[in-house]
């Protein structure tokens, strides 16, 4: 049956041509987009490490010297008291799990801060991000160990030792040395001054279309807070967990509670935003090529089925005599129906050979972006396998609907026409 | 004639709906697709109020910084201080117009004096020319001047949208409002600006000397603002770039430790949009590579679907064109005659491609329009999408369509014209 119908498919060559090339063609951007979908959504769906759910994000003000409330020569000691007692006095209001001061460490706002950190010999290869933060700020966004405590790391902060991430970890410390309790240090020389790491934290990326996931936590001191206590108050992260009751119009019945209570010395509460809504914002670019990838699959596999449709449409009408000839002499409706399947198939697989071939020479030629994932076989594969069963659905139903129509066709009228 | 073929044309569509339903919906499909991503350049890159000098506008959105004559290879980059704005821009001579703005200011406190509740608007810090840089519709009073920056006047541009909010009507020039627990005067009530502006967009603007800007990184490298440069003329980049360029060196034999650099800016707008990140220029070569190829195979893919369809359909009709040679069929009658039907049906195509083209504005609103730096903003995207349809594009579009039909039947029944005319009527 195989041969017979390569000879069908000879036959038709000069139309099967045309559809042959516009399906290697699609067959190889296809495999390019879905390769490129797939790799994103497979990173997109790792645990992300932290937690956003139910977390806002607020920030102080800084009253303007010519506000009729501003208060003169507040000393940098008092100031940074006022940031404490605003933490505090956050920290206390019913509807708060937990609350912490940061810089530059809050998901999904894009500031960041970096270093290398060193230890005897060894230094991480890529500077590590860096989490400036108060405690709590583990217990806001629920990082966790390995098994799944956040006290341990919340308590290596309040004894001032860093928090390393499992990347760090492995560079500093190779061959499954302990890291819990060793010196590390940010400049590499003899005099450096040392921090003891006090516990490692699971993986921790930093947002869902990438797979950085090397940082640091360091404890906020009052050195660091005193810098912060002018213009720059507004770089200060106050983040906040609501418990999940609370968690309805927050922002405005938080502001009616707490303006008061934080208006200290010359701050004031100024933004205040939800942490889930910034995160869909900063991702905005991300999830619009990814969208914008998929619409192009969809136009493409649409145009693949118009294809296939119309060119069987003609083949089968043109056929229609062969295909009365058939039923006639016995031939079942379905195993007619069958042959043109198979002929809509073979023609694919033909395709697909050397698409396969482009697809492995370019990916050995390292034309694709391997930054999330390598290029294996099992990506090689799974891509290919993706293409086929999409391109096959196309093919079927393109045939599906004017073969049918043609096998209907009593034999009697069919044959008539010969 | 003409009349007699559109007939022909129009009966031979009707006698296999399904099929010409198929090649009409490809064409239709085609053109789609062709305005969408047009649309999605368009909206981002044409010029309308504020932004209505686009195409002579440089921005600097980031400044970067490394220390001198140093084996360290660390930069850092962000936003570039006031003061250094202003010797290395402000004090060009050769564009029209050069504004300093605050790259992010935080969202602002508004009321009305002695009111309690006080709502959140974006804010933006800016120079007087701004006002020149940007085409602004005044609803009411004026924009504050320079003398008003230099003094470090508390006066300030609202939208329409605050005004309403805060005071319940948009003339209100001259009065007070509360900003932060400040007191200012409005000086100006502008029509609301749509969140795709990236560069004008804000809810309140005030001069940028009322507040104590986040300054002096990297001996003033490093700061809180960005630059808007107005060129008076696009031919002029070349010129402003190259002052930019002496007032770098200037600026940087100053400094002891730290030294400016630009990473390629001043940016043209279309470079501007691609530039995210402060420390890393955009691959633009690469940008457009990818734009080139995703818009050649949205072309190809149709095209070659629409000739295939036309071809077969030319093949079977062999005998018919035979029997109208025979008859007394000039080649040419023939020829013309397959023009109109390819005509017609590219037309059918095309009405239905503006048709989808409108469905798509609006269902891929969230792709097309919107991005990262609109979503932060607390304002909305005010744009009809529909006026980004733009005609002379679409009728671009169709005539490619067209060519590509006209070409795909054309072929076909140019050969039928050549063989005999017993070949032909024998064909099946």
């Amino acid at each position: 049956m195989f041969k017979h119908i390569l000879t069908i498919i000879k036959n038709e060559r000069r139309q099967n041509i045309g559809l042959w090339i516009e399906l290697l063609i699609v067959a190889l951007f296809l495999w390019y987009i879905v390769d490129n979908v797939y790799v994103t959504l497979n990173n997109y769906y790792k645990p992300l490490g932290f937690d956003t759910e139910h977390t806002y994000i607020m920030r102080l003000g800084l009253l303007n010297e010519s506000s009729y409330e501003y208060v003169k020569d507040i000393s940098t000691e008092t100031a940074v008291g006022y940031l404490y007692t605003a933490l505090e006095r956050i920290q206390r209001n019913p509807m708060i799990e937990a609350a912490s001061i940061s810089f530059h460490s809050s998901p999904h706002i894009g500031s960041n801060r970096s270093r290398n950190i060193h230890r005897d010999t060894l230094s991480t290869k890529y500077s590590v991000l860096n989490r400036t933060v108060t405690p709590n700020f583990f217990r806001v966004f629920k990082y966790q160990v390995e098994n799944g405590s956040t006290d341990e790391l919340v308590q290596a902060l309040e004894r001032n030792e860093l928090v390393i991430s499992p990347g760090v970890a492995k560079e500093l410390f190779p061959h499954d040395e302990p890291p819990v309790g060793k010196q590390v240090s940010f400049e590499k020389s003899d005099s450096a001054q040392l921090y003891r790491v006090g516990a490692v934290s699971r993986v921790v990326r930093y947002d869902n279309f990438s797979n950085w996931n090397s940082y640091f936590a360091q404890r906020i001191d009052n050195d660091f807070l005193k810098t912060f206590t002018g213009e720059w108050v507004g770089g200060l992260e106050f983040c906040v967990r609501v418990t999940p009751e609370e968690d309805h119009d927050f922002i405005r019945r938080f502001r009616e509670n707490m303006t008061q209570q934080l208006r200290l010395g010359n701050y004031y509460l100024g933004e205040i935003q939800s942490i889930p809504i910034n995160k869909k914002a900063f991702q905005k670019d991300d999830i619009n090529d990814l969208k914008m990838r998929m619409f192009i699959v969809f136009f493409l596999l649409v145009n693949i089925f118009l294809g296939i449709t119309g060119i069987f449409w003609f083949r089968t009408q043109h056929r229609r005599s062969e295909i009365g000839l058939r039923v006639s002499l016995g031939d079942t409706p379905k195993q007619v129906l069958r042959k043109f399947y198979i002929e809509g198939l073979l023609l694919l697989t033909t395709a697909m050979v050397p698409t396969m071939i482009v697809i492995y020479i370019l990916g050995r030629e390292g034309i694709f972006a391997t930054y999330l994932m390598h290029f294996t076989p099992g990506r090689y594969f799974i891509g290919f396998a993706i293409t086929y069963i999409l391109l096959i659905i196309m093919i079927v139903l393109g045939i599906r609907i004017p073969a049918l129509k043609a096998v209907k066709v009593p034999p009697a009228t069919a044959l008539r026409d010969e | 004639m003409i009349q007699q073929y559109f007939k022909q044309a129009w009966r031979l569509l009707k006698e296999n709906p399904v099929l010409s339903a198929i090649s009409i919906i490809g064409t239709a499909l085609a053109i789609c697709m062709i305005m969408v991503i047009v649309m999605s350049h368009q909206v981002k890159n044409a010029p309308y109020p504020p932004e209505t000098n686009r195409d002579r506008m440089l921005y600097v959105k980031w400044m970067s910084s490394r220390e001198k004559n140093s084996t360290n290879t660390g930069s850092s980059n962000g936003p570039m201080g006031y003061g250094f704005a202003k010797s290395c821009f402000k004090a060009l001579e050769t564009p029209e117009a050069v504004s300093i703005v605050s790259a992010f200011a935080p969202s602002a406190m508004v009321a009305m004096p002695g009111q309690n509740i006080a709502e959140n608007y974006d804010k933006m810090l800016t120079d007087e020319d701004f006002w020149q840089v940007f085409d602004f519709i005044f609803i009411d009073g004026k924009p504050y001047t320079k003398a008003d920056v230099d003094a470090g006047l508390r006066k300030v541009v609202i939208t329409e949208k605050v005004a309403l909010k805060t005071f319940g009507t948009t003339i209100v020039s001259g009065q007070r409002i509360l900003i932060d627990y400040t007191e200012f005067t409005v000086s100006g009530v502008v029509k609301d600006v749509s969140a795709l502006a990236t560069a004008a967009y804000s809810q309140i603007w005030m001069p940028i000397t009322t507040e104590i800007l986040p300054e002096g990184g990297a001996e003033g490298i490093s700061g809180s603002c960005r630059v808007f440069i107005l060129a008076k003329h696009k031919r002029d980049f070349p010129a402003i770039k190259e002052e930019a360029e002496i007032l770098r060196k200037k600026y940087n034999d100053g400094t002891t430790t730290y030294e400016a650099f630009y990473r390629n800016q001043p940016d043209t707008h279309f470079v501007f949009l691609h530039r995210k990140w402060a420390n890393q220029e955009p691959d633009m070569k690469s940008i457009v590579r990818q734009s080139v190829i995703v818009l050649v195979l949205l072309l190809i893919v149709p095209a070659i679907n629409l000739s295939g369809m036309m071809n077969s359909r030319m093949r079977k009709r062999l005998s018919e064109l035979g029997v109208r040679r025979a008859f007394g069929a000039s080649q040419k009658n023939l020829l013309s005659q397959v023009m109109w039907e390819s005509m017609l049906q590219t037309l059918l195509g095309g009405a239905l491609g503006l048709i989808f083209s409108y469905i798509a504005a609006y269902a891929l609103k969230g792709i097309i329009y919107e991005n990262s730096d609109m979503a932060f903003h607390l304002g909305e995207v005010t744009l009809n999408p529909v006026s980004l349809l733009s005609p002379a594009i679409f009728l671009y579009a169709l005539l490619f369509c067209l060519l590509l039909n006209t070409l795909s039947a054309f072929i076909p029944a140019r050969n039928v014209s050549h063989k005999p005319i017993v070949d032909s009527i024998h064909s099946k």
